[in-house]
């Protein structure tokens, strides 16, 4: 473990939370000192890109004062990388995020990884029937080999005739309401409608 | 001045007197601008929110005041004043607010101000959702510093409320308001919005036309373009001069929508280019060259209403875009919920399937309940406004006088016909 590069969101970052690192950036961009805040810039567009809130992404590059752009070698590089997945082109995508992001940003951009292969994953299994091993291999930036060997954990069938694999629908988790609330509205808007009747 | 200061802290004296008891020092502050720093230095915005606004009110008059001290001043007075001892100023508050905004974009740091006048939006109405003049000002921040999502919460919240004796609010504000709150909308992509706060601008009651209304016409047209496809029309409220005027305004635009529906691209991308310097001075380009990108897209949808299965190849070939390319839109256009289709690669074919929604899940019934929220909400507010109608003094004697004119004018016309 890294020592605390980013004291301020350590604590979230240890519980693997980046909704709350992205609201935290949010609060701080403009009530911090611009020299306080300078080296969360790349934190920012980062979990920005792992929301997949591109165009809010494209806000904040452009909010960045130039001179902290060209100070922070890793912001232009994350900036590219925002732009190829705005653009889907997946080859990209993947050469940029091998790229070595130094330890301290190397759990943003692992998290951004995971979340985007599961991302596109979800995708190619709700709308494909049929895809080919070189296209998925692509999609998913693993090899044709870890393409087989990981679909079939998840029910996907290999056609050997056309060397390709079907895709198994995933459906979304359902949440599950809250019964108490829902009566608690419910007498709310009858007693609405008595009052109005007398 | 020490009287000022003095005064100022009797805040143990009713609201209306405090605020005559300050203002007879106004011509006194302006004569010795040179002392006001002193003056704000020794007064807390805290507890002695009006003398402080005063004060500043004071310094936006004087021409060689230390611009960098007066944003200072003004971002501490914004982040901590008390609401109560400024609703009985709000013309102060305005002007202040106006000038502080004014000097934020000449001095280029536009996004000092985002914070301080956030808070101002919250605490300074006594009623939640009521629009203030400080609204506009502090969306046309969010715009020049690019901070769109911090306007976001607040344009989302309806704005039911309107109460120019408190806020001071005029027609020039409440236009702005709309017409920033649409630019947001549509920067942050949430164009069903954002063509909702367009119209709130251009089909306010008028009885002449206003350069704000044109120009949220303009982009209302845009984007109804690229959301619809086809030309706008105006709601039966618009202003009747809205109606005849406003298309010679943006002859540019109608030009270009006529083309737009033609579905001809090659002859889109002409008439876009041929106008492009319009487009450009309007800063609309941006808008336009969306619309265009918008086309495939449509297109595509209309097949999904004809076809229970296509080709790629055929795809591509209607829209007019390479196979690669179709897929990818294709895939974009499931991805954001615009269609609903699978693709099959080995077969090359493309499958267009019924909406899954079945209706019956949580989501739909939270969905619902939040709109039922809304409406019961809305509701209690008609009610209390009609029952304001209903007692207003104003309001009973004209009913009267109308219902006396037209019983005369009856009665007139029974004995010209006895006659």
């Amino acid at each position: 473990m890294v020592t605390a590069a980013y004291p301020e969101i350590q604590k979230y970052l240890e519980a693997n939370d980046f909704k709350n690192i992205l609201s935290w950036c949010t609060e701080n961009e403009l009530r911090l000192q611009q020299d306080k805040f300078v080296k969360y810039y790349n934190v920012f567009l980062i979990n920005y890109l792992i929301a997949n809130d591109i165009t809010n992404a494209r806000f904040l590059w452009n909010r960045i004062p130039s001179e902290i752009k060209g100070a922070d070698p890793h912001l232009k590089t994350i900036w590219a990388l925002a732009k190829y997945i705005s653009q889907l082109n997946y080859a990209h995508i993947y050469k940029h995020l091998a790229i070595n992001f130094g330890p301290e940003l190397a759990p943003f951009i692992n998290e951004l990884k995971v979340s985007f292969q599961r991302r596109v994953f979800d995708l190619i299994s709700n709308s494909y029937s049929n895809i080919s091993i070189k296209d998925a291999s692509l999609y998913l930036g693993i090899s044709p080999e870890e393409v087989v060997r990981f679909t079939q954990t998840n029910g996907w069938e290999k056609d050997p005739s056309s060397d390709s694999v079907k895709p198994v629908p995933v459906k979304p988790v359902e949440q599950v309401g809250n019964g108490t609330k829902k009566i608690h509205s419910l007498t709310d808007y009858i007693k609405h409608v008595r009052i109005e009747e007398f | 001045m020490d009287a000022f200061v003095n005064d100022s802290s009797k805040t143990e004296l009713p609201i209306k007197n405090l605020k005559t008891l300050l203002l007879k020092h106004e011509d006194n502050l302006e004569n010795n601008t040179q002392h006001l720093d002193q003056v704000l230095a020794a007064l807390d915005p805290r507890t002695q929110s009006m003398a402080y606004l005063i004060v500043l009110k004071v310094k936006c008059g004087d021409q060689r005041k230390n611009v960098q001290n007066f944003i200072n001043q003004v971002s501490h007075f914004l982040s901590s004043f008390n609401g109560e001892q400024i609703r009985v100023i709000p013309q102060y508050f305005s002007q202040v607010s106006k000038h502080y905004v004014e000097q934020l974009y000449n001095t280029r740091v536009p996004s000092r101000g985002v914070l301080p006048l956030k808070r101002a939006v919250c605490v300074f109405p006594e009623k939640t959702n009521t629009l203030t003049p400080q609204h506009a000002d502090f969306l046309q921040l969010c715009i020049l510093s690019k901070c769109y999502h911090q306007a976001l919460p607040i344009i989302s919240e309806s704005t039911t409320n309107l109460n120019p004796e408190q806020t001071n609010i005029n027609v020039k504000d409440v236009l702005s308001y709309f017409y920033y709150a649409g630019i947001i909308f549509t920067a942050l992509k949430k164009y069903k919005q954002a063509l909702e706060a367009f119209r709130q601008a251009w089909t306010a009651p008028a009885t002449a036309l206003s350069a704000i209304a044109i120009e949220a016409y303009k982009k209302y047209y845009l984007v109804y373009l690229m959301v619809n496809g086809t030309i706008p029309g105006f709601p039966k409220y618009t202003p009747t001069v809205v109606q005849r005027t406003i298309k010679n305004h943006c002859k540019s635009y109608v030009e270009y929508g006529q083309t737009f529906t033609g579905g001809n691209v090659q002859e889109i991308h002409n008439k876009a280019s041929a106008h492009a310097e319009n487009f450009q001075k309007d800063k609309n380009l941006g808008l336009v060259k969306l619309s265009i990108r918008s086309i495939h897209r449509r297109n595509i949808k209309k097949l999904t209403q004809t076809f229970m299965t296509l080709s790629l190849k055929d795809i591509a070939e209607h829209v007019k875009l390479s196979p690669a390319d179709a897929e990818t839109t294709i895939l974009k256009m499931i991805e954001d919920g615009e269609i609903f289709a699978t693709i099959n690669q080995k077969d090359g074919m493309v499958s267009f399937n019924e909406n899954p929604e079945t209706y019956s899940g949580n989501k739909i019934l939270n969905e619902l309940d939040t709109q039922i929220h809304n409406i019961v909400t809305l509701e209690s507010k008609l009610t209390s406004i009609n029952e304001q109608f209903a007692t207003s003094p104003a309001f009973l004697k004209k009913i009267l006088t109308n219902e006396k004119r037209s019983v005369s004018q009856y009665d007139n016309g029974m004995e010209d016909m006895i006659a």
